[in-house]
């Protein structure tokens, strides 16, 4: 490569894509580098069997902030926005939950209980509104006095005055409700042991907390923002998989010039003098640039890709205190027939949603207390979706494809090996399934299980966590990554991080890159 | 009829100690109490012939200094005996030793793990630092973060300046406050039994476990008392528990303060808004200028007011504070002392082991041990496996036992209030609760099943209808984060004011919460007395 580029993004994912298009979008030049032969990390396409592709880990999309949509103009770069179904929630002994998408599901509660109707519109109210005054939080980067204290004061001006617009009663609410368990948030409200488990799964999906853990209320809110519908929203999926997404990104930093390089894994940053120059790829080639950008994990950045002398023992130490716990495993079925779950209403309208088990808040903790202890569970929860039901485009006609993120599944056994445990585990989710989907079992072709382990060698993730950081309380807004670290800069001069691993936090959103990109343009 | 300046619900320390600053700035003070002795739950009782029991509260680590004397306590015979060290027997025959001494104590961590004697005095330091920070928000009324009055903006800004001098511990507070005790000790040391020790003290009366979030903070709470070590109020009391109350009794009277035992309030007099006085049990009623409770919060607006006098939606707020009791109580009279296998060693270098049964005791050799006793609470059943603090107090004060004989508090966790069958099932399992704290002990101390005179078992139950605490939590609600400071116990009756006029609270259920501190009681006086009052 010729000449010296702006900016140099290592990881070609979600958030390394959204940083350049909206980095090539601002005049800068700009090269990413994706190690896998598909940009998309986490949030790609993957094949499951020839014929049959699926989502890699992330399996929706509607948790992808609006302004990216817009700003980037999606649609005219070739995304299909689908609207996913309703959503079947299965239940050990009983027929399942349905909840169709053409009605509220306020509305639907109310079917079986007056009390929990009134609860969900309540919460749901409460969460958007808490959501929506902390936009100013949530999806940009923070208030910062240090650096300059006019910007500064201002946000935070803004900020204090978007949260007294919440009122006397609800902003006590509202710092009240974050530091608390989802299940006691739960518990005060609703009336339905079903219900709670609905929610409660949502809150908790891609975390190390269980539903008793302070602050995975918080998650209600990170998973159910205002954006999405709140507590209302509907699973939406990309046509082609999530992977059609990541590439519509793609196609737009390109259109803005930017070079997106597949193939192409980065094995160290270079670092002159406390600033970095440029990349080293694993096949020797350098790339001079004038800012690093990291999309990959603040631990693998800093432990792998960095020299250590750079950085404080201080530092350091913060770095190997991150908490990055792997929880996720992604099992991937290929189908050669729809299923049909126990008591959902025929036809395939019903699984072109999502598909919830884990019958109750004790049967998530339960599924949480082995994985404490390194073990797994004999029943883990499952957050499942069948994508090919509205998209033809990923399986052969009639054929299709399941996806299946499951939970807790610790990165480390207490006394198996993974590549032991790996189909066991398997074995036990499709029976789940079977059971509440019977003939599910005899109807699968081909089977992938990506375990934690899997999913760090295959992401580049630390210990497999999905999130990069946890999303725990002490891991979020001024503390994430690293506590007074949560300016997407580093110790090391033109280095940022611009991946889940910073803030606002993972889950398929897209606002970190865009936040790094954006404070990249405002302050270099 | 007589009319006081002040009535006050409850002669438990929080209670007597309102009382007391009441009485000295010249009130004229009542305090009713519904069982035959003051103390409430810091009491010493002689259930068992010649054995003095410290039933409830079994040590003094958070009682404000100030607060001794302030109201002369060394005066009214309450005098503290030092605590030395902890130990942490474990089932291999070893023990861990943190004695009070620090050099001591870093001789016993270098034989465990060099790097954990290494950090345990960075993480001391960081823990004094950060308490530091946290104490003087103990020795304030909370703001309020919605309020712009002048006075409350004032009180922010205080906090906000003192936050500001202390600005390098300012994330490590708000980790602090946000992490499990589990995952903050992890940072800093990798023997189980250490870990498994200090973590296990971030759990004491919360329904949380080890890796529960929010349980560091429980753990600060609890190492405040040691930062006070400098001043003495780290002990056992002389005479038990008991004596405090007795001390504090001893000064309000001095004050002149009446204190009447036996006297149960049913009803808090109000009109119009207004507190007006109580009505006791048989009837008689009191007519005060202000009603000060020092019950819980449950007890108070739900069971003492009519709910007509309360807006409901501050009792919705009531009904959600959270109680949950997670522990209990065995009391035993012992006929020798106990025989701790882990201490052999020690007698076979023929060394005295008499300096490690002085100070507190703890089952908890590591984090999962405790995480698992926590495991079995959540499901609805005491732990089959506890974890266990204890002190021998006649170690300390042979006056609670005949001479040789000795008595054991033991603190056990965790006993859940809520039993799978409910919390009125607990008569018929407290003593197979009792059984298994025994159990649990006797693996650790193989004579103790012979030596045993006498036994008392308190179950959540018990705390609940002896002696008032709401399904035995212990610190009158959960110290958890969103039920501390201005949200203790709801965002707006933090500054231990009510929704009704002239009745305050001042008990543990008020910022900043429990654990035989007297900040509640003290601050909720200073507050009457600069009110209309």
């Amino acid at each position: 490569m010729s000449g010296k580029v702006d900016i140099a993004i290592v990881g070609g994912g979600l958030n390394g894509l959204v940083a350049a298009a909206y980095l090539a979008r601002s005049g800068r030049s700009v090269v990413v580098l994706e190690k896998e032969s598909t940009t998309g990390g986490t949030m790609g396409t993957v094949e499951i069997a020839p014929g049959f592709r699926g989502p890699a880990a992330i399996d929706s999309i509607d948790l992808v902030h609006p302004s990216i949509f817009t700003d980037l103009k999606l649609k005219e770069h070739g995304l299909r926005v689908i609207r996913g179904g309703g959503l079947i929630f299965a239940r050990e002994g009983y027929d399942c939950l349905y909840f169709d998408s053409k009605s509220s599901t306020a509305d639907q509660i109310a079917q079986f209980s007056q009390m929990d109707e009134k609860a969900f519109r309540e919460l749901n109210a409460f969460l958007i509104k808490v959501s929506k005054a902390l936009d100013l939080a949530l999806t940009r980067p923070l208030a910062d006095l240090k650096s300059n204290v006019i910007t500064g004061t201002i946000d935070l001006l803004r900020l204090g005055a978007s949260l007294r617009r919440l009122g006397k009663s609800e902003m006590p609410e509202a710092m009240r409700f974050l530091p608390m368990s989802v299940q006691d948030v739960l518990d005060e409200r609703f009336e339905t042991d079903s219900l709670k488990a609905i929610l409660a799964a949502t809150a908790l999906k891609g975390s190390w907390l269980s539903p008793r853990s302070a602050g995975s209320a918080y998650g209600l809110l990170h998973h159910n923002p205002h954006w999405a519908g709140g507590l209302e929203h509907t699973t939406t999926f990309a046509g082609g998989g999530p992977g059609a997404l990541t590439d519509a990104i793609a196609s737009v930093a390109r259109a803005a010039g930017a070079d997106i390089r597949t193939r192409s894994a980065v094995c160290r940053i270079m670092v002159d003098a406390g600033t970095c120059t440029g990349l080293v790829l694993d096949d020797g080639e350098e790339i001079e640039a004038r800012h690093v950008v990291s999309a990959l994990d603040p631990r693998t950045t800093f432990e792998q890709l960095t020299g250590q002398e750079w950085f404080s023992p201080d530092f350091l130490e913060k770095v190997r205190q991150i908490r990055s716990t792997g929880s996720v495993t992604i099992m991937r079925l290929a189908l050669d027939r729809l299923p049909q779950f126990r008591g959902a209403p025929e036809g395939s309208e019903s699984v072109s949603g999502r598909i919830q088990i884990g019958d109750t808040l004790d049967y998530l903790e339960k599924a949480f207390d082995a994985a404490k202890y390194h073990d797994l569970p004999d029943k883990p929860y499952l957050m499942a979706s069948i994508p090919s039901v509205l998209d033809h485009t990923l399986a052969p006609e009639g054929k299709h494809v399941m996806h299946v993120w499951v939970q807790f599944t610790p990165r480390r056994l207490s006394d198996q090996d993974w590549d032991v445990a790996r189909e066991k585990l398997g074995d036990r989710i499709v029976a789940i399934l079977d059971r509440h989907a019977p003939g599910l079992k005899a109807a699968v072709v081909h089977r992938q299980v990506e375990t934690p382990p899997d999913l760090e060698r295959r992401f580049g993730l630390t210990n497999g966590c999905l999130y990069h950081v946890d999303l725990a309380l002490d891991q979020l807004f001024y503390m994430r990554p690293i506590p007074g670290w949560f300016k997407y800069e580093t110790p090391i001069g033109g280095l940022y991080l611009c991946g889940a691993g910073v803030h606002p936090g993972g889950a398929g959103t897209g606002l970190p890159g865009k936040c790094a990109a954006e404070y990249i343009i405002r302050y270099s | 009829m007589k009319k006081y300046d002040a009535v006050v619900i409850g002669a438990g320390h929080n209670g007597m100690i309102c009382a007391a600053y009441l009485a000295k700035a010249g009130k004229s003070v009542l305090v009713l109490e519904r069982r035959h002795l003051v103390g409430g739950a810091t009491v010493t009782e002689e259930i068992y012939p010649g054995f003095k029991y410290t039933v409830c509260a079994y040590v003094v680590s958070l009682f404000r200094p100030q607060i001794i004397s302030d109201l002369n306590l060394p005066e009214h015979g309450f005098e503290l005996l030092p605590l030395d060290g902890t130990m942490s027997p474990l089932l291999s025959g070893d023990y861990l030793m943190r004695w009070h001494d620090s050099g001591d104590t870093r001789r016993e961590l270098m034989r465990h793990s060099p790097r954990d004697a290494e950090a345990y005095d960075r993480f001391g330091q960081l823990m004094y630092h950060l308490a530091m920070t946290v104490r003087p928000m103990l020795a304030t009324p909370a703001p309020s973060p919605t309020s712009l009055s002048l006075r409350n903006l004032k009180a922010l800004r205080k906090i906000a300046s003192m936050f500001g001098k202390k600005e390098e511990y300012l994330f490590d507070l708000a980790k602090l406050m946000t992490m499990s005790s589990a995952d903050f000790i992890e940072q800093y040391f990798e023997t189980p039994v250490l870990q498994g020790t200090l973590a296990a003290s971030g759990v004491i009366g919360t329904f949380m476990g080890p890796r529960s979030p929010g349980s560091a903070y429980v753990m600060l709470h609890h190492y405040m008392g040691e930062i006070d070590g400098q001043f003495r109020a780290w002990g056992f009391p002389r005479g038990g528990m008991g004596s405090v109350a007795e001390a504090l009794a001893g000064s309000a009277r001095s004050f002149g303060t009446e204190i009447r035992t036996e006297a149960p309030v049913e009803q808090i007099v109000i009109k119009n808004g207004e507190a007006r006085g109580v009505i006791l049990a048989g009837g008689e009623e009191i007519q005060a200028s202000v009603v000060v409770s020092s019950v819980d919060p449950r007890l108070t607006y739900r069971r003492l007011i009519e709910p007509e006098n309360l807006p409901p939606e501050f009792l919705r707020q009531i009904d959600r504070f959270k109680f949950r009791g997670s522990s209990g109580k065995v009391n035993l009279a012992l006929d020798t002392l106990p025989e701790f296998s882990c201490l052999d060693s020690v007698r076979r270098r023929g060394e005295p082991t008499r300096p490690y049964l002085a100070g507190g005791i703890s089952i908890s050799p590591s984090i999962d041990y405790v995480e698992r006793a926590y495991d079995d609470a959540k499901y609805g059943s005491f732990s089959r496996r506890p974890y266990l603090d204890m002190i021998i107090p006649t170690m300390i004060d042979p006056s609670m036992a005949p001479p040789g004989k000795h008595v054991m508090s033991i603190f056990v966790q965790y006993a859940p209030y809520e039993l799978e069958g409910g919390a009125a099932t607990w008569p018929d399992k407290r003593e197979a609760f009792g059984d298994a704290v025994i159990d649990t002990l006797s693996e650790y101390v193989p004579n103790l099943k012979e030596i045993i005179l006498h036994r008392q078992v308190i179950s959540p139950w018990d705390l609940e209808q002896t002696y008032g605490l709401t399904e035995g939590n212990i610190f009158h609600g959960e110290l958890s984060l969103d039920q501390l400071f201005f949200l203790r116990p709801t965002p707006g009756t933090a500054g231990y004011s009510t929704p009704v006029r002239r009745l305050f609270m001042c008990g543990s259920g008020t910022h900043p919460g429990g654990g035989v501190m007297g900040a509640p009681g003290q601050l909720a006086a200073q507050q009457i007395l600069k009110g209309r009052s």
